[in-house]
């Protein structure tokens, strides 16, 4: 759903007043913080979508990735998962479902997390995707919230899944685009993660369906402080450049860019490619997070030299205050 | 010049620019008009185009219906995306054979004729329209092979695409075989047919 209809529909709800919960709906964070005791805290997320790729293996695979990704966002480490599954079974042949489903087993058991049961509903529409729980201590969860000016922008994975997808599609993506961009969608934030939670990391969130934007937004909004992002650091896949200048551009892109770009300031001579990919929804995205600029050289070295690579993409700002500005 | 339309409507991304792109690929209509549902569909589609070199105007009916008008500029530059067809193009077909049947123009003094030849074949480029092919028979032969003096002339010519045929079996009976210097050795029934083809033949 578009970011404004969610905000619209959530809008004066009272969500109720809990000692425990760390963390909330409030700060549109990636999981949901229970406090269990003293050194433990309950992590919980949910997701799920209809396929992005055509191989059902490689859908399950990204859809496990995907969920897993909010936990580790957090700080945390997953420990269990659901699936989720709307299946077209008067329609689609049992086997997809059996592909998919073998696809999140391969990601959960890399992750070492255990499948605990699941839900299935007939749909006209395929979707397929995870609750998670994970464990954390309660004082060192991650939240998107803290970032402080002078702190250094770190970005891991590449910009441009959404565009890749939509060349995808439309028949027009190269073979190498695509399973580049699959190899990205299916990689687990937990290397990431691990790097992160050992470094005095000040707020970190990952970068899913609302694109870089759209995350970064959460990161400021009602923080007083600012993003400025250095547009020619942004990593992306390079096939999504010539994709976005043919239009090429998801529907979600249009719709985080009317959300989202009031808050964005874009400076002149900014390339019309890298403006789309701010917008672009990321699927199964890396980590966006900040980090003091004393610290920020040495966390950035212990992840380039791992898969997926990592790059600093900006700071963290007093003014303008609440906005991205790029340049 | 026609106009193409694309329906788009009811087509979810990236479909609207994929037909578009295979429109602009397939027809030569100077005027693509691309309807979708959605201002999103609208903008991608009006990027696309643009990236091809078209001109764009959007116009919303207000009633859910997005019209996209893309115009192609037509130019010498656009032959690789349509038929090399001059018609494309927009002009009439026009092939235009210079015969040259004699090294010299008219009769009374020859020395006036032979320069009357040259001058000719220097001018024959500057005069719309232009010609397709020069062909040279008997004595007109002696000039495209060496000492000529109408040389520059006529490889200027060649230089410009037009395809310069000479006739053999006079290279021979003249002895220049092995003289020829611009163009290239043809026969009878190549040169008759360039003229038979022709929309006008020039007998200078």
């Amino acid at each position: 759903m578009g970011p404004g209809d969610l905000a619209r529909a959530l809008e004066g709800l009272d969500l109720g007043r809990h000692p425990n919960l760390l963390v909330g709906l409030e700060t549109a964070d990636d999981a949901g913080v229970y406090k269990l005791t003293d050194e433990l805290a309950l992590v919980q997320t949910v997701d799920y979508f209809t396929p992005i790729v055509d191989d059902p293996f490689a859908f399950g695979q990204i859809a496990a990735a995907n969920s897993l990704s909010d936990v580790y966002a957090m700080g945390a480490n997953p420990i269990t998962a659901m699936n989720i599954v709307c299946f077209p079974a008067d329609k689609m042949d049992l086997g997809v479902l059996r592909e998919i489903l073998r696809g999140g087993l391969d990601k959960l058991r890399e992750a070492d997390v255990a499948l605990a049961g699941g839900h299935t509903v007939t749909d006209t529409e395929l979707k397929y995707g995870l609750a998670v729980n994970g464990l954390v201590h309660p004082d060192r969860v991650l939240t998107n919230q803290g970032a402080r000016p002078g702190d250094r922008l770190l970005l891991t994975k590449l910009l441009g899944t959404g565009i890749v997808n939509t060349a995808l599609k439309g028949g027009v993506a190269s073979d190498e685009a695509v399973a580049e961009v699959i190899a990205s969608m299916s990689a687990l934030n937990r290397d990431a993660a691990s790097v992160v939670t050992a470094h005095p990391v000040s707020a970190c969130t990952d970068v899913t369906g609302f694109g870089l934007a759209g995350h970064a937004h959460e990161m400021i909004a009602g923080q007083g402080v600012g993003f400025s992002f250095e547009a020619a650091a942004l990593p992306f896949f390079e096939p999504a450049r010539e994709y976005a200048g043919m239009g090429l551009l998801p529907g979600g892109l249009q719709r985080n860019r009317a959300h989202f770009a009031p808050h964005v300031e874009i400076a002149e001579g900014v390339a019309q490619h890298l403006i789309d990919l701010l917008f672009d929804p990321q699927t199964s995205g890396g980590l966006l997070f900040s980090v003091p600029a004393d610290r920020a050289d040495d966390v950035l070295a212990e992840l380039v030299d791992r898969d997926p690579p990592a790059a600093i993409i900006g700071e963290v700002v007093d003014d303008p205050r609440e906005r991205i500005a790029v340049r | 010049m026609a106009r193409t339309t694309v329906d788009a409507r009811g087509k979810t991304c990236p479909q609207p620019v994929i037909d578009t792109r295979r429109a602009l690929a397939e027809t030569s209509a100077a005027e693509i008009e691309v309807l979708v549902d959605t201002e999103a569909s609208a903008e991608n589609v009006a990027r696309m185009a643009r990236s091809q070199g078209c001109e764009v105007r959007l116009e919303d009916s207000g009633m859910g219906e997005l019209r996209v008008l893309l115009t192609r500029e037509i130019g010498p530059d656009e032959s690789d995306r349509r038929e090399t067809s001059p018609v494309a193009l927009g002009e009439p077909a026009s092939k235009v054979a210079v015969f040259v049947a004699a090294d010299s123009i008219g009769r009374g003094d020859d020395e006036l004729g032979q320069a009357l030849t040259k001058a000719f074949l220097g001018t024959i480029k500057d005069v719309e329209p232009r010609p397709t092919s020069l062909l040279f028979m008997n004595s007109g032969v002696k000039l495209v092979t060496e000492g000529s003096g109408a040389l520059d002339a006529i490889g200027e010519l060649e230089g410009m695409g037009v395809e310069v045929l000479v006739c053999g079996t006079c290279l021979d009976f003249f002895g220049l075989e092995d003289k020829l210097a611009v163009g290239r050795v043809s026969n009878m029934y190549e040169i008759t047919s360039r003229m038979v083809e022709a929309d006008r033949v020039v007998r200078p």
